[in-house]
């Protein structure tokens, strides 16, 4: 399990990337301000950091220097600064990646996915019982054989291993999948998700909740 | 062209025309008086050897001797020996050009026409043989016979006069050239060198460095311009400080706008979406439903200080009388119902004021706002409100707080500035409270006052018209 530092001062934010990468299968520390957090690196050790710049006590840039100083720990940087020269700042001084805000949590877990996988710490094989999914080559086997799965197919299931053990909404998954200008077609998500049940033999763990929409339980 | 090389050049021309011009007439002048001088004196010579010629001849005649050529040669030669200053040369000749006697070399018969043709008695000049001669002639009859006599002087001393003259003036002419050249070169260089200063901070001034002045203290034409030069400077260092302050402030703003609206925007955008595509259980849903919340008022209200600023740059403002007493009694109950460990204490005395209720009233909540986040020691807040001797009202808000570092008293009411940019975020500051009272008072015309020192208090304050 993958440990992420959150250094950030509006609780509101922290909050709600700790929720979302806790779902993901995270475990995450929320620092609230600089020095708080230069205190958590000192004495743990972490997969990786998500650093907000405007931080009370000890500047982001300050903290991203001491962190560099002590430990190859990769880091990304979250600035509401939409100015090229804060970014080129935060990458001279050693951050891995950035987000400007606001961002999409999704756009987010991309880039922290995308780091880890640079530091081959990422969850690039996913596992559930017999079942292995390689979201970088998007090839899925089960028991060791491989099985075919149309792109949209492949989105979903991702989706829904993202998101193990909660209820999605259909209109949600119909949108994060086929995308936000399709209009909403039940049949077509039905569908996927019958030939899903049918194509990995799923049809006990990917359960149709009444009146919100699918889950994959484990 | 440089100047002192066009000043240098520009005198060259001009003395040295004046000065040959000069030379010329005074060498010439020189030249002809001495020609003069010498020819009077030669004439007379002239005369004198002519007469004791003649006279040689008649005496000859009347002694009876027969009078040949070699007879006038003869007294020609014996007549030196009386006289002093004879010619140089001498010629004798019977008039069909024949001649009798000559020792001037190289002399020719066409020489002799050209000479006798002219008037008698005047004098020529020839040069023969690198010297130059004064040449007379004169003839008389003697026994049906006619005799010319030429004499020749020498006047190569005039020449060398007029040669030692002009090596003199020669040598004069360029000790005075080279030497005002010097003096001009001098001068051209003392003139410009102003000139090249002002240029050299010009150009400094146009690559940027616009506190450069030049440093000349002439009284002179130069000097002026130096002046204004300076001033002129002065006024673009001004303007340019001006703008770039401008610049740095609208940066400011907008930099502190988007900081301020794009952090509740993530979460509004996060938890909404967190909702909309999972079934969360009770607690996380109603944390998100509350964040979404909690955030819009954030925006709501910056959307609200956001709009009266703006509105506050119509200028347009409802005027009114207000009873102070009643209306800082009416702010702070509305204060008085969000916070809960400060207490506000009030110290006002009875006034009627002129001024925008609704915008005065947003004045006084920020203050007390700001002092309730300066956290004070004694969790007292003091309004204080005064009639003044000039006929103003003054209201202050005390706290004992944590104050204001010295160096951000004059920078607090510029747009979305913050001290502690960090701090002022926990308690939901965005920095434009305080810009927001600055342009109102000042639509009141009046200005606010902060009178703060680091961890004993502060105090605001600002004066109204009062009304009697």
């Amino acid at each position: 399990m993958n440990r992420i530092l959150i250094v950030e001062d509006e609780i509101a934010i922290s909050d709600l990337i700790k929720i979302e990468l806790e779902s993901k299968g995270y475990k995450c520390i929320v620092a609230n301000d600089g020095e708080t957090a230069s205190n958590y690196i000192e004495k743990d050790k972490y997969d990786l950091i998500l650093l907000d710049i405007m931080i009370p006590k000890v500047d982001g840039y300050e903290l991203l220097k001491y962190i560099k100083q002590i430990s190859e720990t990769p880091t990304i940087f979250i600035t509401a600064k939409n100015q090229i020269d804060d970014k080129i700042k935060g990458l001279n001084l050693g951050a891995d990646d950035y987000i400007t805000k606001p961002f999409e949590i999704r756009e987010l877990i991309a880039r922290i996915e995308a780091v880890l996988r640079r530091y081959n710490k990422g969850n690039e094989i996913q596992k559930i019982d017999d079942i292995e999914i390689n979201i970088v080559s998007r090839i899925v086997r089960k028991n060791g054989f491989e099985v075919s799965l149309t792109p949209k197919e492949f989105d979903l299931l991702v989706l829904l291993v993202q998101n193990k053990n909660f209820a999605l909404y259909r209109e949600t998954i119909f949108e994060k999948v086929w995308g936000e200008d399709l209009e909403f077609e039940t049949r077509t998500l039905d569908l996927h998700i019958q030939r899903l049940r049918k194509k990995l033999n799923l049809k006990e763990k990917i359960k149709t909740v009444y009146k919100i929409g699918y889950m994959l339980e484990i | 062209m440089k100047i002192w090389k066009k000043f240098v050049l520009f005198t060259i021309v001009i003395i040295s025309i004046v000065l040959s011009i000069s030379r010329y007439y005074i060498v010439k002048n020189n030249f002809l008086h001495a020609i003069q001088n010498t020819s009077k004196q030669n004439i007379n010579q002239h005369s004198l050897e002519k007469y004791m010629l003649e006279s040689s001849i008649v005496k000859g005649i009347q002694d009876g001797e027969e009078i040949t050529d070699s007879k006038i040669i003869e007294y020609l030669n014996s007549l030196k020996n009386y006289t002093e200053n004879n010619s140089d040369l001498v010629a004798l000749y019977t008039a069909d050009y024949e001649q009798i006697y000559s020792n001037i070399e190289d002399i020719e018969i066409l020489d002799i026409k050209t000479i006798l043709n002219q008037d008698i008695n005047t004098y020529c000049f020839k040069k023969i043989k690198n010297n130059h001669y004064m040449i007379f002639i004169s003839h008389w009859n003697i026994n049906n016979k006619t005799l010319y006599i030429i004499s020749a002087y020498n006047i190569n001393a005039i020449y060398e006069e007029k040669d030692r003259q002009m090596s003199v003036i020669l040598i004069t002419d360029i000790i005075i050239l080279a030497v005002s050249n010097i003096a001009i070169f001098i001068f051209s260089v003392y003139l410009t060198n102003p000139i090249s200063k002002l240029n050299k901070t010009s150009k400094n001034i146009a690559s940027g460095r616009f506190n450069e002045r030049v440093k000349i203290k002439s009284k002179d034409e130069i000097g002026e311009l130096a002046t204004s030069f300076n001033l002129m400077a002065e006024q673009i260092e001004n303007k340019i400080n001006e703008l770039n302050k401008q610049v740095r402030q609208k940066n400011d703003f907008i930099n502190g706008f988007t900081h301020e609206l794009k952090t509740p925007m993530t979460a509004i955008m996060g938890y909404a979406d967190l909702l909309r595509l999972k079934k969360c259980d009770e607690e996380t849903s109603r944390k998100a439903i509350q964040y979404i919340y909690f955030e819009t008022k954030r925006l709501e209200s910056l959307s609200f200080k956001l709009m009266k600023l703006m509105s506050l740059t119509d200028g347009k403002i409802k005027m009114n009388n207000i009873i102070i007493t009643d209306f800082i009694k009416k702010v702070v109950k509305a204060e008085n119902n969000i916070i809960h460990d400060i207490k506000i204490k009030l110290n006002i005395e009875y006034g009627i004021i002129y001024g925008d209720s609704e915008l005065l009233e947003v004045v006084i909540r920020n203050l007390i706002e700001n002092a309730i986040k300066a956290e004070p020691k004694d969790n007292i807040i003091l309004i204080k409100g005064e009639k003044t001797a000039n006929k103003k009202y003054k209201i202050s808000i005390i706290d004992k707080g944590k104050g204001i570092p010295k160096e951000h008293i004059n920078r607090v009411t510029e747009d979305f500035y913050m001290v502690d940019k960090s701090r002022s975020r926990e308690h939901n500051g965005s920095g434009i409270g305080l810009s927001l009272v600055k342009k109102i008072l000042n639509l009141h015309k009046s200005d606010i006052n902060i009178e703060s020192e680091e961890n004993i208090g502060t105090t605001v304050y600002f004066e109204l018209e009062e009304v009697e």
